[in-house]
């Protein structure tokens, strides 16, 4: 139902002449794999579809069409990615025609993956129920199971910026979107370090599959890159991986729009999108800051209040010896 | 010359093994690592026993940081004799394809030497194996000293190389099989064979015009949801391109050499500066001309031995066949 809304309006933008390409997602020969594809005739639009695993925010793909006049699906956290890149000047408004959808959450593939020995198809009612489709049967599941850990934790699952918002109930804002984050902060700090070593760095090979599928890492020379001065080694030495992993999770402080396409394209299903979770925890709690809402508004660093929490500035020893 | 190992007694020599050989086993869907007990058989690894021969860190020379001074000779890391067990037919093929281009190498030739590679036949092929279109058949066992086929009561064992055959001959739990279980082998291979055929896909790409693949337009479309990530090239039990770095703390510095990928813009960026492919499009292109053209015209073979990691793990949703296809039907 919602592919149908989806062709008919890819095909009417571009029979108007409204856009030069649609860009959306198809199917592959993977039961649980859509990949982003770019349309460009009326002809083409059957291609497309309503991905129930559309885990890469299609505004990656999207800044390779700069200069092109291209019309978007966008899901809530594709609509706040598009926000902050033309906040931060890396895509013009007048680019784009954002085709919003009130978004049902997606399926994560590493959930559905272990489900059966062998899949053939997954039927996805986008409302309570998935049907994993096996050589011998059709195993039920309840949606909410198999859903991405980020759009269970989702707090904007309805595009902030659109052209067009297609008709059709999504869901409901998560009332609890930082359970994940807390467990982890409820350990210690030496646990805490342990899970990053266990968790992150001892499984990571540094593929950088995390950066290339993030919307907001777009830098032309990653850190990590730049050899003149080199400022991290390359090998999977621990430290090294370490730096890779944080400061990655920092440049996206007060940026992230949550959209889990870095978790999504680990090969090692490394649990990263807790690191960008947990900075997008701070912005709300000390500056009541959530990214990629309104493309007027300044971004969280190029904005000062003088009413902001310093807390983090001075240290509890100073505070509580009263010297300040 | 053939052995049979039982079922329930494999974990048991593992052990035995271990006490005299470092012994290295799938431990996880994720990887290999030492025998501790834990055995991960059911489906192939996501990483290659590939880590072995191309680890992702090896020091090549060890320097003291400072003006004037000369680098040590050549260094050699200490590698113990070591036996590596479950090791898929495929990626045993895939380093066959890995030493036409690193047989001058030593670091790969020490190694490889040192090593003694126990292959173990899928009981199926997995969701995305193609490992015979690109004319890979299991059951030669190619690059591996021994190969296992599983059986109802155990481990029908094909010896294949003088390092397996010495390995072998005085290994109490195995006991040699006569010509009937031979030929349970072979027909499982034969069986296997007529099911599965080459893909008449290389054939043409062979006689494809090498220019004309490169200027094709399908390139563009097709490198659309690539990331440029190296999940493809890491993952690959075939992907042999590295990097060479200096690692200076102190006084004391060590060159080392690691894993690349030729997806990244640092990989083909010169020292001057100028990068030959700065686009994303044309890195995208060089993966699939250097495995089914540049390498197929040198060597006979495209670089690519089928194991399907890439298909299965591609976060993009890239598949290595409707490349084929644009390829091979220009």
């Amino acid at each position: 139902m919602l592919t149908e809304k989806i062709r008919e309006i890819a095909k009417k933008l571009l029979e108007e002449g409204k856009i030069e390409a649609f860009l959306c997602y198809e199917g592959t020969s993977h039961p649980f794999r859509n990949r982003a594809v770019l349309v460009k005739s009326p002809e083409e639009v059957k291609k497309l579809l309503w991905p129930s695993f559309g885990v890469i925010n299609l505004a990656t793909p999207l800044q390779k069409l700069k200069g092109q006049k291209a019309g978007i699906l966008a899901t809530g956290c594709v609509s706040r990615a598009i926000v902050v890149l033309i906040q931060e000047g890396q895509l013009k408004r007048e680019d784009l025609f954002v085709v919003g959808v009130p978004c049902p959450g997606m399926l994560d593939p590493s959930k559905v993956r272990d489900k059966a020995p062998e899949i053939i198809d997954v039927i996805d009612d986008l409302k309570d129920e998935v049907l994993i489709v096996t050589p011998e049967d059709k195993i039920k599941f309840s949606r909410e199971e198999l859903l991405r850990n980020n759009c269970q934790e989702c707090r904007h699952p309805v595009p902030p910026l659109y052209d067009l918002l297609l008709d059709f109930s999504g869901r409901e804002k998560s009332p609890d979107p930082y359970r994940r984050v807390q467990e982890i902060e409820d350990l210690t700090l030496e646990e805490r370090w342990q899970w990053f070593e266990r968790e992150v760095l001892r499984r990571c090979f540094r593929c950088y599959a995390c950066r290339q599928a993030c919307p907001l890492c777009y830098c032309p020379t990653c850190f990590v890159d730049d050899s003149r001065p080199q400022w991290v080694g390359k090998t999977r030495d621990l430290i090294d991986t370490a730096l890779y992993h944080l400061v990655r999770a920092y440049h996206l402080a007060g940026r992230c729009v949550d959209c889990g396409s870095c978790e999504a394209a680990c090969p090692m299903d490394i649990p990263l999108r807790l690191l960008t979770k947990k900075l997008e925890k701070e912005a709300l709690l000390a500056f009541s800051f959530e990214a990629g809402l309104d493309p007027e508004a300044p971004l969280l660093f190029t904005s000062f209040d003088e009413n902001d929490p310093e807390d983090f500035m001075l240290t509890s020893e100073l505070k509580a010896s009263g010297k300040i | 010359m053939f052995y049979f190992l039982p079922r329930e007694a494999l974990k048991n020599w593992l052990s035995e093994i271990s006490k005299v050989h470092e012994v290295f086993v799938p431990v996880s869907p994720s990887g290999f690592g030492p025998y501790e007990g834990k055995l991960y058989l059911e489906k192939k690894t996501k990483l290659s026993a590939k880590e072995f021969f191309l680890p992702w860190r090896e020091v090549i020379l060890k320097f003291e940081a400072r003006p004037g001074a000369l680098p040590s000779p050549v260094f050699f890391e200490p590698v113990k004799e070591r036996i590596i067990f479950g090791v898929r037919p495929c990626d045993a093929k895939g380093l066959t394809l890995i030493e036409k281009v690193f047989g001058e190498d030593p670091f790969f030739q020490k190694r490889r030497e040192k090593t003694i590679l126990l292959g173990l036949l899928c009981k199926e092929p997995g969701r995305e194996c193609f490992g015979w279109a690109m004319g890979v058949n299991p059951f030669a066992g190619e690059g591996l000293d021994a190969l296992f086929l599983e059986q109802a009561e155990g481990y029908l064992v094909k010896l294949l190389s003088p390092k397996g055959e010495k390995l072998f001959k005085d290994q109490e739990a195995f006991e040699k099989v006569g010509e009937e279980a031979q030929n349970s082998f072979k027909k499982a291979e034969k069986e296997f064979l007529e099911k599965h055929p080459k893909a008449p896909a290389l054939e043409k790409l062979k006689e494809a015009d090498l220019l004309k693949l490169y200027e094709a337009d399908f390139w563009e479309g097709l490198a659309l949801p690539c990331l440029n990530c190296g999940i493809c090239t890491f993952l690959c039990p075939t992907c042999y391109c590295f990097d060479v770095q200096d690692e200076v703390v102190g006084l004391e510095g060590e060159r080392v050499r690691l894993p690349e990928a030729c997806m990244f813009e640092l990989y083909s960026r010169h020292a001057s500066g100028h990068n030959p492919r700065r686009s994303p499009v044309a890195r995208f292109r060089n993966r699939f001309m250097h495995k089914f053209k540049y390498f197929l015209d040198e060597y006979g073979e495209p670089l690519c031995v089928g194991c399907g990691r890439c298909n299965e793990e591609c976060p993009a949703g890239i598949n290595l066949w409707e490349v084929i296809r644009a390829m091979s039907t220009l």
